[in-house]
C-alpha cells in the first residue's frame, strides 16, 4: 500500500484514524496502531508479516532481558546476539542473490545455489529500528519498554515502517507515552499541511520529471550530452522530491496520530561540501551511520588515517545498505571518497566563494546519483561518459525543451523555496480551505497513476 | 477535530464545484452534456455525422475503411477511379467488426460504393480485445452487427457514472477542460485535430510541425513503442471471429458489386523492430499476410502488402509517430493502390490479381 493510492486515502487512513481517536486509552491505541500497521505492511504480502513480527519480538524480548540483567558482559552478549539475528535476516534476504550471483561469476564450482530470494519491502528500515532500539537499550540512553504493544507501535507504525524516516525509540517515546491525549488542532493542521505539501512534491513535481527523463534513459543508445546532463539532473530533483515528499508525508501522518517524527530533510542542494549535504540529505540515516557504525568504529578520535578509513567504511556500508548491486557499493565509495577529500581540503574548499563551493558539492552529488539511477555499472560508466561528451551518438536525439526548463525551474526551486520544515503551516481555520485545495490538486496528478516512492525498493 | 471537519467540508465542496465544472464542460463526452467542443475524438460518432451530410450533397461511390492509420488516405485521390465522391471511413482502432459495421450502415444510408479502400491492420485481427467502447456507445454501428447488444443494467450504469467522476478527477482530464475551452473561446482553433467534410484529418500541431521541421518524431516513436509493446503483448494469433467479419465484409461487397482492394498496413520500423524483439509480431504480420493472399484468392479482391516501408518506397522521416505515417507517406500508399486499382478497374469484380505487390 503506497500513500498516494486510492486504497490509502479513502479505505485504510479514515478508518484507522477514526478508530484512533475512538479508541481512549493507551493501551487501545498502541493495539490498533500495532494491527494497522501490520495490515499496512501485509498490504504488499501478508507472509512477510511473520518475519516483521520476528524481528520485533525478537529485540523487544532481548531489550527487556539487557534491562534485567546487571553484568555488562550479559548485557553486551545480548546486544550482540540481537544485532546478529537482525543482520543475518537482512543479509539473508537483501544480500544472498548478490553475494551468490557474485561467486556464481567469479568461481561457479564453488558457488551457492541461486535461490532468487524475495526483498521484503521496508525491511532495511525496520532492522535499522531494532537495531537503534537495542544498542541504546544496552546503553542506557533508553528504557526498555515491557508494553509490547507499545513497542509494536514503534515498529510498525504505518507513516515509517517501509521507506523511513529512520526513527529511534527515544524520539518517539514521549509521545507514546502521552498516545492517549486529546487530538491538538495545531497537530492536525500540521499533520495535513505536511502531508499535502509531500503529496505534492511527490505525485505533482517528482512524478512529472520521471516521466520526462524516463524516455531518455530508455534508450541510451540515442542519448546526446545534453539529453546526459538533463537527465541526470531530472533524476536529481526527481529523487530529492519523491524521497523528501514521502517524508514529509510520514511526518504529517505521525502529526495526525499526535507522534512528532523527526526531519529528514533539510534542503540539502544548498550543502556547502560533502560533510554538508550528509547532515541535510535523508537526516535519519546518515545520523544513524553516525551513531551506530562511525562512532563505534571509532569515528575521528583515533587518529586522521582511522578517521578517513571510518568515513570510507561506513559511506561503502551505507551504501550497501541501499540496494544490493555493485552501483550502489560504488556509489558508497564514491560518497566516501569525497568525504575524506572534504575533511583533507577544507582549509582550502572554505576559501572558495560560496556559489563556487555550493555549485561544486551539486555537480559531485548529481554524479553520485548517475551511479544511483543507472540498472548496472556499464549503463552508469557510459551514461557519465555521455555527460563529459564520450561516446555521443551521431543520431543523438533532441532534448524535449519542456525538460531544460523544468530542470532549470527546479534548481532554482531548491535553491531558494523554503524546506517543508520552514514553512510556517497555517493553524487556523481559515487555512483548511487551502490545504483542501491542495490535496485536490494533488489527487488530480495522482489518480490513475501508479508511482510507489523510489526508496520503497530499498 | 474542527479543523479537520472544516478541511474535510472545504476538499467536499472544491472537489464538488470541480466535477460540476467538469459535467458541464464535458471534454471527453463520457457526460453527454454536449455544451463546449468535446476534444476527444470519436471517429464514429463524428464521421457518421459528416457522412450523413456528405450523401446528402451527392452519391458517394467510394469508401476508405481503416484505423487511424488510413485516416491520412486523400479521398479525392480515388475519386476518378470511383467514379464520383469518396468518402474517408476510417475510425480510431478499427477492427474488422467496426468496418463490417460501418459499410452495412453506409449502405442503409442509402450509399453504393463501387470501390472500397481496405487498410487492414495487423491488429486489426486481435483475438484478445472487446469491441471498442465508442462502437458499443454507437448504438446505430452497433446494431449492424448481429451480436445481441450488451444488457446495461442499473448498477453498470451506475458503476459507469462512478468510473466517468472518477477519471474526471485526473489532471488529464483538467487539461482536456482547459482545451475544450479554449476551442469554444476562439472558433479557429480546431484542438488536437479535425475532420473535413470527406472524413479526411487534419493535425493541427502535427502537420505544422512537420512542415516546420519541429516535430519530434524519436520521442513520438519511443512513446508509441510502449504503446504497442501492450498492444501485441496480449495477441497470440489471428481472431477467428474477426477474420468472419472482415471475409462477411468482403463477400457482402462482391455481392452489391463493389471492387475492393485491401491493403496491410505499416508501422515505423523501429516499432517494428522493437515488437518482434518482444511479442509475436513477427509470426503475427506472417500469418496476416498468409491470410491476405488466402483472400486474394478466395474472395475477388486486390490484396497489396504495404506492410514495410520499402513496399511502397516509404520514408523513415514522414511519420507522427511510431505508426502513423504522414501524408507524403500516405501520399505514396494511395498511388501505388490507385495505380492497382487502375490496373484492373472495371465493375463488376474481376478475377484476382497476382499476390504481394
Amino acid at each position: 500500500m503506497i500513500f498516494n493510492s486510492n486504497i490509502f486515502l479513502f479505505v485504510f487512513l479514515p478508518v484507522v484514524f477514526s478508530l484512533f481517536w475512538l479508541a481512549k486509552t493507551k493501551q487501545q491505541r498502541y493495539v490498533l496502531l500495532t494491527i494497522s500497521g501490520f495490515i499496512f505492511y501485509g498490504y504488499w504480502n501478508w507472509k512477510f508479516c511473520f518475519l516483521l513480527l520476528f524481528s520485533s519480538l525478537i529485540s523487544y524480548l532481548v531489550a527487556l532481558r539487557i534491562t534485567d540483567t546487571d553484568s555488562e558482559r550479559a548485557k553486551r552478549g545480548w546486544m550482540i546476539g540481537a544485532i546478529c539475528v537482525d543482520l543475518c535476516l537482512l543479509g539473508f534476504f537483501k544480500y544472498y542473490n548478490f553475494f551468490a550471483e557474485t561467486v556464481h561469476a567469479l568461481a561457479p564450482a564453488i558457488a551457492p545455489p541461486l535461490l532468487h530470494v524475495v526483498l521484503p519491502i521496508g525491511i532495511s528500515f525496520y532492522t535499522f529500528h531494532t537495531i537503534s532500539y537495542i544498542v541504546d537499550v544496552a546503553a542506557g540512553r533508553v528504557r526498555a519498554t515491557r508494553n509490547v504493544f507499545e513497542y509494536f507501535t514503534y515498529v510498525s507504525l504505518f507513516s515509517q515502517l517501509v521507506a523511513g524516516p529512520i526513527v529511534r525509540f527515544r524520539q518517539i517515546e514521549d509521545d507514546l507515552e502521552h498516545i492517549d491525549g486529546p487530538p491538538r488542532q495545531d497537530y492536525i493542521a500540521l499533520g495535513l499541511g505536511f502531508f499535502v505539501v509531500g503529496m505534492i512534491k511527490k505525485v505533482v513535481v517528482a512524478d512529472s520529471f520521471a516521466d520526462a527523463i524516463n524516455p531518455i534513459l530508455a534508450a541510451p543508445e540515442t542519448m546526446s550530452q545534453l539529453g546526459a546532463w538533463l537527465a541526470a539532473l531530472g533524476y536529481t530533483l526527481q529523487l530529492y522530491y519523491d524521497f523528501s515528499g514521502y517524508s514529509d508525508m510520514a511526518v504529517g501522518l505521525g502529526y495526525l496520530f499526535g507522534l512528532r517524527i523527526p526531519q529528514n530533510f533539510n534542503a540539502p542542494y544548498r550543502a556547502l561540501g560533502i560533510g554538508d549535504f550528509w547532515r541535510r540529505w535523508h537526516i535519519s540515516l546518515s545520523t544513524w551511520l553516525r551513531d551506530y557504525l562511525y562512532i563505534p568504529l571509532g569515528g575521528n578520535r583515533r587518529g586522521a588515517i582511522r578517521t578517513n578509513v571510518n568515513l570510507m567504511l561506513t559511506m561503502l556500508l551505507g551504501g550497501l545498505w541501499h540496494g544490493a548491486s555493485w552501483t550502489f557499493v560504488l556509489w558508497g565509495a564514491y560518497h566516501g571518497a569525497l568525504l575524506v577529500f572534504d575533511r583533507l581540503a577544507q582549509p582550502w574548499l572554505t576559501r572558495l566563494p560560496t556559489l563556487l563551493y555550493r555549485g561544486g558539492t551539486f555537480v559531485a552529488v548529481v554524479f553520485g546519483w548517475v551511479l544511483f539511477r543507472a540498472e548496472n555499472l556499464p549503463a552508469a560508466l557510459d551514461w557519465m561518459g555521455k555527460m563529459l561528451g564520450f561516446g555521443i551518438p551521431p543520431g543523438a536525439q533532441a532534448v524535449p525543451p519542456l525538460l531544460l526548463w523544468g530542470c532549470l525551474a527546479g534548481i532554482i526551486a531548491v535553491n531558494t523555496l523554503p524546506e517543508t520544515w520552514d514553512i510556517r503551516f497555517g493553524v487556523r481555520l481559515r487555512w483548511a480551505p487551502v490545504y483542501a485545495a491542495g490535496l485536490l490538486l494533488a489527487y488530480l496528478f495522482m489518480n490513475g497513476h501508479d508511482s510507489p516512492f523510489l526508496y520503497y525498493q530499498f | 477535530m474542527k479543523f479537520l471537519k472544516s478541511f474535510l467540508v472545504s476538499l467536499c465542496v472544491l472537489a464538488a464545484i470541480y466535477l460540476g465544472v467538469g459535467r458541464l464542460i464535458d471534454p471527453r463526452g463520457n457526460f453527454k452534456t454536449d455544451i463546449f467542443p468535446r476534444i476527444t475524438m470519436d471517429a464514429r460518432a463524428d464521421k457518421t455525422r459528416l457522412f450523413s451530410a456528405y450523401q446528402a450533397k451527392g452519391s458517394v461511390t467510394g469508401l476508405i475503411l481503416g484505423s487511424s492509420r488510413s485516416m491520412k488516405m486523400k479521398p479525392q485521390d480515388f475519386a476518378a477511379v470511383a467514379g464520383g465522391r469518396v468518402f474517408n471511413f476510417s475510425v480510431n482502432s478499427a477492427r474488422t467488426e467496426d468496418m463490417l459495421a460501418i459499410y452495412r450502415w453506409v449502405r442503409l444510408q442509402g450509399a453504393r460504393p463501387r470501390v472500397i479502400v481496405v487498410g487492414l491492420d495487423v491488429e486489426a485481427l486481435h483475438d484478445n480485445v472487446k469491441f471498442s467502447s465508442q462502437l458499443e456507445n454507437h448504438s446505430a454501428l452497433r446494431k449492424m452487427l448481429k451480436e445481441p447488444l450488451p444488457k446495461k443494467s442499473r448498477l453498470s450504469r451506475l458503476k459507469k457514472s462512478v468510473t466517468s467522476y472518477k477519471d474526471a478527477l485526473t489532471a488529464d482530464f483538467a487539461r482536456d477542460m482547459g482545451t475544450s475551452l479554449r476551442m469554444r473561446i476562439a472558433p479557429n482553433w480546431h484542438g488536437v485535430a479535425r475532420f473535413e467534410h470527406d472524413g479526411y484529418i487534419y493535425y493541427r500541431d502535427k502537420d505544422r510541425a512537420l512542415q516546420d521541421g519541429t516535430d519530434e518524431l524519436d520521442m513520438e516513436i519511443s512513446k508509441s513503442i510502449a504503446e504497442y509493446k501492450q498492444r501485441f503483448g496480449e495477441m497470440k494469433s489471428l481472431s477467428v471471429k474477426r477474420r468472419a467479419y472482415l471475409e462477411t465484409l468482403l463477400d457482402e461487397a462482391h455481392r452489391d458489386g463493389a471492387q475492393v482492394i485491401v491493403w496491410l498496413t505499416c508501422l515505423h520500423p523501429r516499432t517494428a523492430e522493437a515488437l518482434r524483439q518482444s511479442t509475436r509480431y513477427a509470426q503475427l504480420l506472417e500469418q496476416s499476410r498468409s491470410y491476405l493472399r488466402d483472400l486474394q484468392q478466395s474472395k475477388h479482391i486486390i490484396a497489396c502488402d504495404f506492410s514495410e516501408l520499402q513496399f511502397f518506397a516509404g520514408s523513415l522521416s514522414d511519420w507522427y509517430d511510431g505508426s502513423h505515417i504522414a501524408p507524403r507517406n500516405a501520399g505514396l500508399v494511395g498511388a501505388a493502390l490507385l495505380a492497382k486499382l487502375k490496373a484492373d478497374s472495371r465493375l463488376p469484380v474481376r478475377r484476382a490479381m497476382p499476390a504481394k505487390h
